[in-house]
């Protein structure tokens, strides 16, 4: 209690905190907010206990109803023989939708902000950023149809070369590499978005500077601008890292075939099918509670070091 | 820091006593069975409510006037002085999942359909009446027994744990899941070759069908053997091909020494899988047929582009007769499977288990309305009083919708057999009002000399192709006089193994089929791909049926 | 002023290239479009790229028949109604008192990670479903738009833009009497437009575009909002017409892609003239604590 006095005291005296009455209105404002947050997050993640019960339906999961079983669970999801295969196909698709998102988001950006003509660059932006905004369920109807192996637009095209498609969305090597691509062209234009705003940020007195000194496009991009614009990168970085189990449920769910199981299927739409087609509440609710814990961690991870190293804050 | 994790510990209370409410209150009213003076068919008085769940598809289903709430079914459950309320209606594949929700926070309807492995968690959590027997003994009508066979019933031992009957169980026909092979009629006659029986004659025909344009625009834009996702049964099945050569997959078989497997791993699977990869590398099988369901491949066929297709007894309907109506002189021929070695006829697989059954909430106070609700399925359909097509038919069109259904175990072959015989002996008077239906579309059809003039008349066609001679259920009588029926013998309710491991332990198995078909893996590596799902479970749920089966049959 | 040959060809190339990536935006949309619009057996015979082949409005005048279209159509229509203000609420109510030093909101931090942990924990489907069927909200609007009624991800956004208004313009506001509320909505909100237009649309695209609560809350298809409808419409096909074969000009595929584009449409239409607050609205450079 005395170092928490001591603490309240301290802070108090250095930023000077203002009467509690006047922080009152703010505090009532967070009121309604908070108690949704609450409700329905905070409610909901208090069912991680399944994850430690033989959860049997209509006892509930609470204290005094289905039997607890301690790691049972987990023991019994890790020794499922897909569980391997879905970690990794999670990861590696995650992580590289990342790392491709990333990569080319900047380049897109640094590319664009090198437009000359103002009005093609608005035209530009304006396409590219729209399918960001159409759902997976429309983009999956469109992509079934335009990578059709027969009949389809891309399928048409390759045989214009001479070239046999392959069939995207039933083959193992290929799916993945669907997943990918198709995120790209529905994200990058946000990504390419978010990193040209920070772009305009830059202080623009630097180009000034460099051009007297007689530095070419390129060399101002990589001394000027990647630098100012670093802070986001890191940023976006940083968030992405929670991603790393996200390999994009509502993406896979809507492409996805057994067939392409084995480089496919990933966390979310596995414990989907473990919890809602199968019935295996428990088992679901362990896989759901294990992808919090690492996603958390991670991010936690992430953020202390961007704390540490760049003083970087979220909020 | 100390302060902060005050605060979350105080949230994180708050959130485990909000839920902890949350999980008390399922739907758990009622105060068990309540005695009442009814009659078979009703009415209640006063009436009861009933709260209940509906599977259908999303536009197809509910024709004009009638309401998924509101139609003639809930109308006549009504007039029985019982109120149906949806607990939800959900399309078909979406039925399952939203049960499973339901059942996951132990709140479901008074009387549901539900499946094999919804029925063995809903009595392990002790959510339904465990024993209907009394109800139904005291309640069933004549025709509902003659209809579903009865307690005594092979189909009601299965929903019978302990001597009690846990669930009444969802008749259907067993013979209809049959293979049968379609191919184009006209088709055959333009490239000149002879209604395949054998698998040979089979390749000959795809490869006549894809490579010598038989629609005859010119264009080569025809593709070989349909196929899809699911890979067997329904419609664009790849069964048959495997029933060629004595292959089961995806059903329950016995082996030499008398134990059961599943069928997919058999080593018999191997010849038709080589055989199927084959072909597709061929270009003999349509070429996405895995990414595909079955509406899709149906889309191939109805749009003229494929003249081959397998699947059961009701495809004439769908989708076949759309290939009619959009060319008058299209037909089918309706064949039984080919055999691989010939001389020796094909089995084709049956399965006669039902895996959905109804079952009562506990806690529910009028359990025998199920039993009600049974008795007006089978009056409205197939009641011995029953004469007036129509009546049947503005029943039928909405059976969507019933509950509680039970369909007779033979219906259609014997509609077939009355069918042929009042037509060739123009004696109409003995058919029941379905047969009567049916026998009027069949006749219109052949008097108008066995083709159509309008899109409107494919219906005659269809059934003609169902229901006559040449048509798909002669194919069904052919299999059973022959004795070529194949029995799935898995007869009993999911073991604990099944219900966790079944699901993933099928998908597995298609997925291998799959890519081997497809080329992706080679034939050589079915056993090493077996082992590996054997291994993670398979084994476990074939040992477990194995103790119930043998248990079953010495016993 | 002259230029660099190398400099010249980089600009072509790099306009060249950003085109067609552009261009590979724009044409599946249009695709969809000309294939909504084409007959079914050209379709089918892989003749349709970005122009309707055989014109013909049967598709749609087939969807317009479709009751359950234009109800599921109408359920977004209410849903963003409600949901979209809902939100929005949310993220002014929650980003102006975190935006604010700590001095103003004891425990700022604390709160600001009561927030952001929802972000990153998740109790699952099933907990999510038993605390909103316990309160009653199954198969209502509200269950779609409740859970999700305080958008984290947008609050952080939020935050860093309210953090950049001067401070001096609070202080003269508060001198003048102006209550919290009031400095918000009067200067905070009118100074950070591009943002709040911003997350306006993300908030619409949003409550548009989603589809896996309609499907696991309601209980009845005619209660889908359109994304959910379309999903089991479009991708897991669970409606078998059979009467649709009657006609030539249209099949499954065209139907199918007059249901998307006429989902797709309305969020263009919002979106063109929205755009231009973009770069503006997203500019999260500077998050310097």
């Amino acid at each position: 209690m005395h170092i928490i006095k001591k603490n309240k005291k301290n802070k108090g005296l250095v930023s000077g905190s203002v009467s509690f009455r006047r922080q009152l209105p703010l505090y009532l404002m967070l009121l309604v907010p908070a108690v949704f947050v609450l409700v329905f997050s905070y409610g909901s993640m208090a069912g991680v206990v399944m994850a430690f019960q033989d959860y049997i339906p209509g006892k509930g999961w609470y204290v005094f109803g289905s039997p607890f079983v301690g790691l049972e669970n987990f023991r019994q999801l890790f020794n499922l023989s897909n569980v391997g295969s879905v970690l990794y196909n999670t990861v590696f698709i995650a992580v590289t939708k990342i790392i491709c998102g990333l990569v080319f988001g900047v380049l897109l950006a640094l590319m664009l902000n090198e437009m000359r003509s103002k009005a093609l660059k608005r035209g530009i932006q304006t396409a590219i950023f729209f399918p960001y905004f159409l759902s997976w369920v429309i983009v999956s109807g469109m992509l079934v149809d335009l990578l059709d192996p027969a009949k389809g637009p891309i399928a048409q095209m390759l045989a214009q070369f001479g070239v046999n498609a392959p069939f995207f969305l039933a083959d193992e090597k290929w799916f993945p590499i669907i997943l990918v691509l198709s995120d790209l062209w529905k994200g990058l234009g946000y990504g390419a978005i978010v990193y040209l705003a920070a772009i305009t940020g830059v202080d623009q007195t630097l180009y000034e500077a460099a051009t007297i000194d007689g530095a070419g496009h390129v060399k101002k991009a990589i001394h000027i601008t990647l630098p100012g614009i670093m802070p986001v990168i890191i940023l976006m970085s940083v968030l992405s890292l929670g991603n790393v189990l996200n390999a994009g449920f509502e993406q896979v769910f809507n492409l996805y075939s057994p067939v392409v199981y084995s480089t496919g299927d990933i966390l979310d739409t596995f414990v989907y099918r473990l919890g809602i087609s199968e019935g295996q509440y428990s088992l679901s609710a362990a896989v759901g509670l294990f992808k919090s814990i690492i996603s958390f961690s991670l991010i936690s991870i992430a953020y202390f070091i961007a704390y540490r190293v760049w003083d970087y804050k979220i909020f | 820091m100390k302060f902060r994790f005050r605060f979350f510990a105080l949230v994180a209370a708050a959130a485990v006593v909000l839920l902890m409410t949350a999980g008390c209150s399922g739907e758990k009213g009622g105060s068990g069975p309540v005695d009442v003076d009814v009659g078979k068919l009703g009415p209640y008085d006063p009436p009861i409510n009933c709260v209940s769940a509906a599977s259908y598809y999303i536009t197809s289903s509910v024709a004009d006037g009638q309401k998924k709430d509101d139609n003639v079914w809930t109308q006549l459950y009504k007039d029985m002085g019982i109120n149906i309320s949806f607990k939800f209606t959900a399309p078909n594949v979406q039925y399952t999942e939203k049960l499973n929700t339901d059942i996951a926070i132990g709140s479901i309807p008074d009387i549901v359909t539900v499946d094999t492995n919804q029925l063995v968690k809903l009595l392990k959590a002790g959510l339904i009446y465990d024993d209907l027997t009394p109800y139904f003994d005291k309640y069933a009508t004549d025709d509902t027994k003659r209809i579903t066979g009865g307690l005594d019933s092979d189909l009601f031992k299965i929903a019978t744990v302990d001597n009690k009957l846990v669930a009444i169980p969802y008749t259907d026909n067993g013979y209809d899941a049959a293979d049968i092979m379609y191919v184009r009629k006209d088709w055959l006659e333009k490239v000149n070759l002879k209604p395949p029986k054998t698998i040979d004659d089979l390749e000959k025909v795809l490869d006549a069908f894809v490579n010598q344009d038989p629609d005859g625009d010119g264009e080569k834009n025809t593709i070989g053997l349909p196929g899809y996702k699911g890979l067997y049964g329904g419609g664009a099945s790849l069964a048959g091909i495997f029933h060629a050569y004595g292959a089961y997959p995806h059903t329950w078989v016995e082996q030499p020494d008398g134990s059961i497997t599943y069928g997919s791993f058999s080593d018999k699977m191997k010849a038709p899988m080589a055989k199927l990869a084959e072909w597709y590398k061929k270009g003999l099988i349509m070429e996405d047929f895995a990414v595909r369901d079955m509406q899709k491949s149906g889309s191939a066929v109805m749009s003229g582009e494929s003249g081959v297709w397998f699947g059961n007894m009701t495809n004439p309907a769908w989708p076949l007769m759309a290939t009619v109506a959009n060319d008058y002189n299209a037909d089918w021929l309706c064949l039984p499977v080919p055999t691989a070695t010939p001389g020796q006829l094909a089995s084709a697989a049956i399965y006669k288990t039902p895996n959905r059954f109804h079952v009562v909430r506990k806690g529910y106070e009028h359990p025998e309305a199920l039993v009600l609700m049974m008795n007006a399925f089978v009056d409205k359909m197939w009641g011995s009083e029953l004469k007036d097509p129509a009546e049947h038919n503005k029943y039928a069109e909405m059976s969507s919708f019933a509950l509680c259904q039970a369909w007779p175990t033979t219906k259609n072959l014997d509609a077939y057999k009355n069918i042929t015989y009042a037509i060739d002996n123009q004696d109409p008077s003995k058919l029941n009002a379905e047969e009567t239906l049916y026998y009027n579309n069949v006749k219109a059809f052949l008097d108008r000399g066995g083709k159509i003039d309008d899109p409107s008349q494919q219906l005659d066609w269809a059934r003609t192709h169902i229901f006559y001679k040449g048509g798909s259920q002669s194919v069904i009588e052919y299999y059973v006089d022959n004795n070529l029926v194949v029995d799935d013998l898995w007869k009993y309710l999911d073991t604990p193994a099944m219900s966790m491991k079944k699901r993933s332990m099928e998908i597995s198995a298609r997925e291998i089929v799959t890519k081997i078909i497809m080329g992706k893996i080679p034939v050589e590596d079915f056993d090493k791909q077996v082992q590996a799902i054997l291994k993670s479970g398979g084994q476990q749920v074939i040992n477990e049926a194995n103790v119930i089966y043998k248990a079953n049959k010495t016993g | 002023m002259r230029e660099h040959p190398t400099r010249y060809v980089f600009v072509v190339v790099n306009t060249i290239f950003l085109s067609a990536f552009a261009l590979s935006c724009i044409l599946p949309i249009l695709n969809l479009a000309a294939t909504s619009l084409s007959s079914a057996h050209r379709v089918e015979a892989g003749h349709v790229g970005i122009w309707p082949v055989d014109f013909t409005l049967s598709s749609y005048q087939y969807i317009f028949r479709d009751n359950e279209f234009f109800q599921a159509f109408i359920n977004s229509v209410v849903r963003l109604i409600i949901g979209v203000p809902l939100n929005i609420i949310m993220v002014f109510l929650t980003a102006y008192p975190l935006s604010r030093p700590q001095r103003y909101l004891r425990g700022r931090t604390a709160i600001s990670w009561f927030f952001v942990l929802t972000m990153l924990f998740s109790g699952g489907m099933i907990p999510t479903y038993m605390l909103v069927n316990a309160m009653g909200l199954n198969n209502t609007i509200w269950a779609l738009l409740l859970p999700g009624a305080v958008p984290v991800f947008y609050i952080v956004l939020m935050i860093n833009f309210f953090k950049q208004v001067p401070e001096e313009l609070y202080e003269a506001a508060v001198l003048d009497g102006a209550s919290e509320l009031r400095v918000m909505a009067q200067i905070y909100v009118p100074l950070s437009l591009p943002s709040v237009v911003t997350i306006l649309l993300f908030t619409i695209v949003a409550h548009w575009n989603s589809w896996f609560d309609g499907i696991i809350y309601m209980n009845d298809t005619a209660r889908y909002p359109l994304q959910s409808y379309l999903q089991a419409v479009v991708i897991n096909k669970m409606d078998v017409t059979m009467d649709i074969s009657l006609s030539t000009n249209l099949n499954q595929q065209t139907m199918d892609a007059a249901r998307l584009f006429l989902a797709t449409l309305p969020i263009l239409l919002l979106y063109l003239p929205l755009q231009r607050y973009f770069i503006k609205g997203l500019h999260i450079g500077s998050v310097k604590g």
